[in-house]
């Protein structure tokens, strides 16, 4: 009988496992999770979650009965220590070694911890379940909030918090907020909704030092303003979990390196999700993406992978995030030097933004305009020729334009 | 018991709970070809199937924001399609069948 051992029980364990079954593995699967939850999804946590509005169960990936009914064995509370590529085996934190004919790194990533000044106050973190319980309860009990980075993660927890009544402070080092993923116009209307929800929001700032006194937290800024908080919390994006990866010898770059066919150096080794750094079959280069739908499908194409079955990724990447009652979505992975188009009014708070290259679509992000993104995810994949004209053309819905392209032969689910 | 049909006539006989999602009920038995991305808040589209003609006039029309959905998905996109996350499985849903496209995106 043979064993596939996944380390990680996230989003990409949780689906590989699964996928596993789905392409046919009917051997022992192991599923090795070092948190004490079942696989559960993180994008509420920042979000539903936060608010109360979704509860535990409304996280898991798959009811407790899917995973037993498929025969997948979870250990949970079990944090892989070590991997022995030549007798085959993981080592684990309570002394224990699994035995594996084919491995699975699944192990996602960590928060990039921020501690201020000499005072070395460290700030929180929002990335898992653990932690979305315990800034729950503090949040129910009032006080002000200052978060810091002005990216998903702290603008969603802003708006959850500030829906929630509480005093939301966020400042943000970049002139503008989600300068790193997203055009001037969709930061600008993200900007706005959170002054408009009382978030005193503030970029091209960032804390120097925190101190604590009088039983509050007191962050000296790098304007010399001082903001009083009860809570710090820090979204300041994630490091992947690649060092047991780089201890077994495989190469790690910011990420485990994986092929298009989500495989590592080592033909027995894949790697899916958060934790890899992975050349893209679509993009064409080298990225790390941090999404559930990069986790999920390359989490899929890591089980054809193991089942013999490999075949490279082809789709454009997608995202999505919720902030307030907003639907902020986005296809492909633009890249600078791309223009950008407006579409549609920004002031009526529904519009995109088209990327073009060399007249070709390379992406979208949408605000509240959920029709034009999941057209431009289907033409973002068919690379698809549109003038600039036609990009901006609110009244030429982007589904016709769709009319003009065959589907892709790599498609499928 | 409601009945999943994947793309190439493969059928997944499902017992849903009655208040879960048609999505969830497909995810926690593993029927293949349901993705689910967005955890079933109508972002992502990757839940679309189709309803049978029996059935479908026993749910609640999709809204303005799963319509806009719909309008972009890769599959042909017919008077049957819905999200599955949109639709919570009732007791007048035994018997009902719901078609898997043969991709979602
Ligand atoms: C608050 C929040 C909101 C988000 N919102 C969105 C969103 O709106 N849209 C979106 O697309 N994405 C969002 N994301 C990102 C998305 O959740 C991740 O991209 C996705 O979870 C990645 O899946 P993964 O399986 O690679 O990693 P994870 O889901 O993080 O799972 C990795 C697991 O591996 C475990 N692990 C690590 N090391 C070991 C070890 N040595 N031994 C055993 N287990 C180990 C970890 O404990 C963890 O449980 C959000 C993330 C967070 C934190
Ligand atoms: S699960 Fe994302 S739209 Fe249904």
């Amino acid at each position: 009988m043979k064993t596939v051992v996944i380390v990680g029980a996230g989003q990409a364990g949780s689906e590989l496992a699964v996928a596993l079954r789905q392409n046919g593995f009917s051997d022992r699967i192991r599923l090795v999770g070092a948190e004490p939850h079942l696989p559960y999804q993180r994008p509420p946590l920042s979000k539903a979650f936060l608010h109360g509005k979704a509860d535990q169960v409304a996280l898991r990936t798959r009811a407790p009965d899917a995973f037993t009914n498929a025969g997948i064995e979870i250990e949970l509370d079990t944090a892989a220590v070590g991997i022995d590529r030549r007798t085959r085996s993981v080592a684990l934190a309570d002394g224990r070694t699994l035995r594996y004919d084919k491995l699975a790194l699944t192990t996602g990533g960590s928060p990039r911890p921020l501690r201020f000044g000499s005072g070395h106050v460290a700030g929180r973190t929002l990335h898992t379940l653990d932690d979305a319980i315990a800034l729950r309860q503090e949040l129910q009990s009032g006080g002000t909030l200052l978060i810091v980075g002005g990216g998903f993660i702290g603008l969603e927890t802003a708006a959850a918090a500030a829906d929630m009544g509480i005093a939301v402070t966020l400042v943000e080092a970049q002139p503008r907020v989600l300068a790193r993923t997203s055009p001037p116009a969709v930061s600008a209307f993200v900007e706005r909704e959170h002054r408009n929800h009382g978030v005193d929001l503030r970029t091209g700032v960032s804390v120097r030092s925190v101190a604590r006194r009088d039983g509050a937290l007191h962050a000296q800024l790098s304007d010399d303003t001082v903001i009083r908080a009860d809570l710090i919390l820090t979204g300041v994006g994630i490091a992947a979990n690649d060092t047991l990866a780089a201890t077994a010898q495989l190469a790690v770059d910011d990420g485990v390196l994986v092929d298009a066919t989500a495989r590592t150096e080592d033909p027995d080794i894949v790697a899916a999700g958060d934790c890899t750094r992975q050349w893209h079959g679509f993009l064409g280069r080298s990225v790390r993406l941090e999404s559930v739908q990069n986790a999920t499908d390359q989490a899929r194409t890591a089980a054809r992978t193991l089942c013999g079955k490999p075949t490279e990724r082809f789709t454009a990447p997608w995202f999505w995030s919720d902030q307030y009652d907003h639907k902020l979505q986005m296809a492909g992975l633009p890249q600078t030097g791309d223009t950008e188009i407006v579409r549609g009014d920004p002031s009526t708070n529904s519009f995109s933004v088209v990327y073009l290259r060399n007249g070709i679509i390379t992406g979208l992000h949408a605000v509240n305009q959920p029709r034009d993104f999941t057209a431009a995810r289907q033409l973002v994949t068919a690379r698809a020729a549109m003038t600039g004209d036609e990009a901006a053309c609110e009244d030429l819905p982007l589904s016709e334009l769709m009319k003009r392209h065959q589907p892709t032969a790599e498609r499928r689910t | 018991m409601i009945r999943f049909i994947e793309a190439d006539g493969t059928p997944h006989p499902v017992e849903a709970a009655v208040g879960q999602s048609l999505k969830q009920a497909a995810l926690d038995h593993l029927v293949p070809g349901i993705i689910g991305d967005c955890g079933g808040c109508a972002s992502c589209g990757t839940c679309h199937a189709y309803i049978d003609d029996k059935h479908l006039p026993l749910l609640a029309p999709a809204d303005e924001n799963e319509e806009m959905i719909l309008e972009g998905i890769p599959t042909p996109r017919t008077a049957n399609s819905r999200l599955t996350c949109q639709i919570p499985v009732t007791a007048d849903m035994a018997g009902m069948e719901v078609h898997i496209p043969d991709t979602q995106f």
